[in-house]
């Protein structure tokens, strides 16, 4: 049994297990097509995380990045940085 | 003409999710609507399909025999008795997928088109090596049937990629064991989702509800399509119509709006 209505009774919004199920088949099955491995995507999103660190205020959770299928049939990586400012730096102009 | 024959396999990838069941119910619906059907066990060595039609005390003669010449197809396939234009040929129980290749396969596929039946339906093994490969190399159709389950979805999507791998594009798809209580308090998949997550090239054929009927009819050997009370049993031929072409509208599994419901209302009405 889902405890969504206790949930909701808090004001928390948590997915429910059905959201979750398609949420994550969504993500396996285009990997799976893909036949890119979800420790290349890792290992990619990883490089990302230091790329961006060098010159906007992140957390290396907030870098994500996943594969999504255009609408012509082939594949787009896709990232989602949700950056907290820029980094005060020699070489990095200031806003 | 033999090229008429309808050769559908019945596969999943995943296992225990209803291939068996499906074959074995499918199959019983079109003979009862007149056709002539050839069930095919092709689970070298884990036999099952003769159990879900109740047919285990007679076999003499399997597949492999009549791929090594032991005997002849017409000897080794078994006529059903409740269902006279229902026949199967059982799997071989005590070799295993390396007894049989996909040609040898297809080489029975084609005798049995041979011999005068309209449906040929191929239960189909799980997983993805020589014996899946062996199940469908005389097929030109294909069921996936898939659980609203994670697991099951995964390797449906899986078999698809295959399937067309094998040539067979489009195949069509049969959600087994749903639980309608739960796809409505969201805590399983519901059909549409299966069907978002297996993209637009596959094609529904099929909703069957989880449901104990199924384990009580194959416990007697009785496939639940012959069961007229059974919402199993009717997803089944309505499963069966569908093939033949003719455009059902999928059941309400809802069970406020179900079968009982609608019985309790022609009773209340007058
Ligand atoms: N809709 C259903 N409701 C309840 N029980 C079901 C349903 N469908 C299948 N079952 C049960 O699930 C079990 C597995 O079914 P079945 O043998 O048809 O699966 P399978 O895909 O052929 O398995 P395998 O991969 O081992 O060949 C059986 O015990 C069957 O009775
Ligand atoms: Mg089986």
């Amino acid at each position: 049994m889902s405890n969504s209505w206790i949930n909701r009774l808090l004001g928390r919004s948590v997915p429910t297990p059905r959201a979750c199920a398609k949420e994550r088949l969504l993500g396996v099955v285009i990997e799976d097509r893909s036949a890119i491995p979800s420790s290349v995507l890792e290992l990619v999103r990883l490089e990302i995380v230091e790329v961006v660190k060098k010159y906007l205020i992140i957390d290396e959770q907030a870098v994500d990045l996943k594969l999504e299928k255009d609408e012509d049939g082939t594949y787009a990586l896709v990232s989602h940085v949700v950056s907290r400012g820029v980094r005060k730096k020699e070489g990095i102009p200031a806003a | 003409m033999s090229d008429d024959v309808r050769v559908v396999v019945v596969t999943s990838g995943k296992g225990g999710v209803g291939k068996t069941t499906t074959t074995a119910n499918v199959g019983m619906a079109l003979a009862v609507q007149g056709q002539k059907v050839a069930l095919m066990d092709a689970d070298i060595g884990l036999r099952n399909l003769d159990l879900a039609l109740g047919l285990e005390n007679r076999i003499v003669y399997d597949v492999i025999d009549v791929v090594e010449g032991r005997a002849r197809l017409k000897q080794a396939l078994i006529r059903d008795k409740r269902m006279q234009n229902l026949a199967m040929l059982p799997a071989a129980q005590t070799r295993d997928k390396s007894a049989v290749t996909a040609g040898q396969m297809k080489q029975v596929v084609e005798e049995l088109k041979e011999e005068g039946f309209t449906f040929i339906l191929i239960d189909c093994p799980a997983g993805i090596e020589q014996g899946f490969k062996n199940a469908t190399a005389g097929a030109t159709e294909a069921i996936v049937v898939t659980n609203p389950e994670m697991a099951s979805v995964r390797d449906a999507d899986r078999i698809i990629g295959l399937l067309e791998a094998e040539g067979l594009r489009d195949p069509m798809l049969i959600v087994n064991r749903i639980r309608v209580k739960m796809v409505k308090s969201q805590d399983m998949l519901s059909v549409e989702d299966v069907q978002e997550v297996l993209g637009n090239s596959v094609k529904l054929l099929g909703v069957v509800p989880d449901d104990n009927s199924i384990i009580t009819s194959t416990n007697r050997g009785e496939p639940v399509a012959l069961s007229k009370e059974s919402v199993a049993g009717q997803a089944y031929r309505d499963v069966a119509m569908r093939l033949l072409g003719q455009q059902v509208p999928f059941m309400d599994l809802d069970e406020r709006n179900g079968f009982l419901d609608r019985f309790k209302k022609l009773f209340t009405s007058k």
